[in-house]
């Protein structure tokens, strides 16, 4: 009964490792460039998911508001190119997700189009184990702590 | 359930930081020497939950683990998911830091609810009755887990069922999968250790 129950428990372990083939932070990113005379942004979640109908906003280096938009089914959102001034480019993918791309005023008259190779790569930002295995040790590392200021309260 | 950075207004932000602090200083003090490593290996299940990304729906979801999780430290989540949310933040930008105290009132007062409401059923003697206990524990969490993030969102201009709606529509396979696994972790407890599914509390009641 005990060791059916293990091995039920492991195999069920096993198939959620093999179904997750990358870890992933769960956060959203805004990625922005300059093509065609236009301002082309791309927002995804941090498992390559496009944003669809994030709202975007676009702030000048006084905070005023210039352009607003929604992302599309893609995950992109394209708007002319304002006077040349630092932007601040705002997504707001809801239930508290946000995401904010600075984009330099020198950086508005270039063509900055990344390749298509380097927009996937972009896209696919797992986390690495080893800070993984940082915040493991740093928990355990707690552990330590709290159990050297018990015993110390107690004596 | 992990907001960002600059989302929420300052108001929000403190009341949150607030019941947090008052959640884990309760839990602090409640916690027992011989239930530290217990609260530890479940901030570290936590924690690296969180990274668990679930290919179904249309949003993208990751595994939370706050069902099991209120179960087997009652009170002591509050310091659990505290820990955990910190480490994700600053190691992976995963929820902001500012909105730390909120996003663990988000997760943490579910696990507490569900700790008080299905914690009996699971560590009843009827086995049926923990399986339910557990499959509720972790669906229920889930479900008040969205319902928070929703509440602390209307005071950005979100529209409460809205919002609601669409982190709980996303949430629906995480919440499936995590009554799945719950229902698993308390059988094998119950059958491998029962003590286990007690509170790491100093004073620990007699069933």
């Amino acid at each position: 009964m005990r060791s059916r129950a293990i091995i039920n428990t492991a195999l069920m372990f096993l198939v959620i490792c093999l179904s997750t083939h990358h870890l992933y932070a769960h956060k959203v990113t805004l990625f922005a460039w300059v093509e065609n005379g236009m301002i082309v942004t791309e927002s995804y979640f941090s498992d390559g998911k496009m944003v669809q109908n994030g709202s975007i906003s676009v702030f000048d280096s006084e905070e005023t508001l210039l352009v607003t938009g929604q992302t599309d089914s893609d995950g992109m959102f394209s708007f002319p190119i304002p006077p040349r001034d630092d932007l601040t480019i705002i997504l707001d993918a809801s239930a508290g997700h946000r995401a904010v791309f600075k984009l330099d005023k020198e950086e508005l008259g270039e063509h900055t189009s990344p390749s298509a190779s380097q927009r996937t790569e972009n896209r696919k930002n797992g986390v690495s184990i080893i800070k993984v295995f940082v915040g493991i040790a740093c928990i355990f590392g707690l552990m330590g702590i709290a159990m050297h200021v018990y015993r110390r309260k107690k004596k | 359930m992990h907001i960002s950075d600059g989302v929420l207004s300052k108001e929000v932000l403190i009341a949150g930081g607030v019941l947090a602090a008052g959640g884990t200083f309760i839990g602090l003090r409640k916690i027992d020497m011989d239930g530290i490593p217990k609260v530890a290996v479940m901030t570290a299940a936590f924690f690296v939950a969180s990274l668990i990304h679930i290919p179904i729906g249309p949003t993208s979801v990751h595994l939370l683990f706050i069902g099991i999780l209120g179960i087997l430290l009652g009170w002591t989540c509050f310091p659990a998911v505290l820990t955990g949310l910190l480490l994700q933040s600053l190691l992976f930008q995963h929820g902001g830091i500012t909105a730390l105290g909120v996003n663990t009132v988000n997760l943490a007062l579910p696990a507490l609810i569900v700790f008080l409401l299905c914690g009996p059923l699971v560590r009843s003697n009827r086995m049926w009755l923990a399986m339910t206990g557990a499959a509720l524990a972790a669906a229920l969490a889930i479900l008040l887990s969205a319902l928070f993030t929703a509440f602390a969102l209307i005071f950005t201009g979100e529209e409460f069922t809205v919002i609601a709606k669409l982190i709980l529509i996303g949430h629906l396979p995480v919440m499936g999968i995590e009554a799945l696994i719950t229902v698993f972790i308390v059988s094998l407890f119950r059958k491998v250790k029962p003590e286990i599914l007690q509170p790491p509390y100093k004073k620990r009641k007699s069933e």
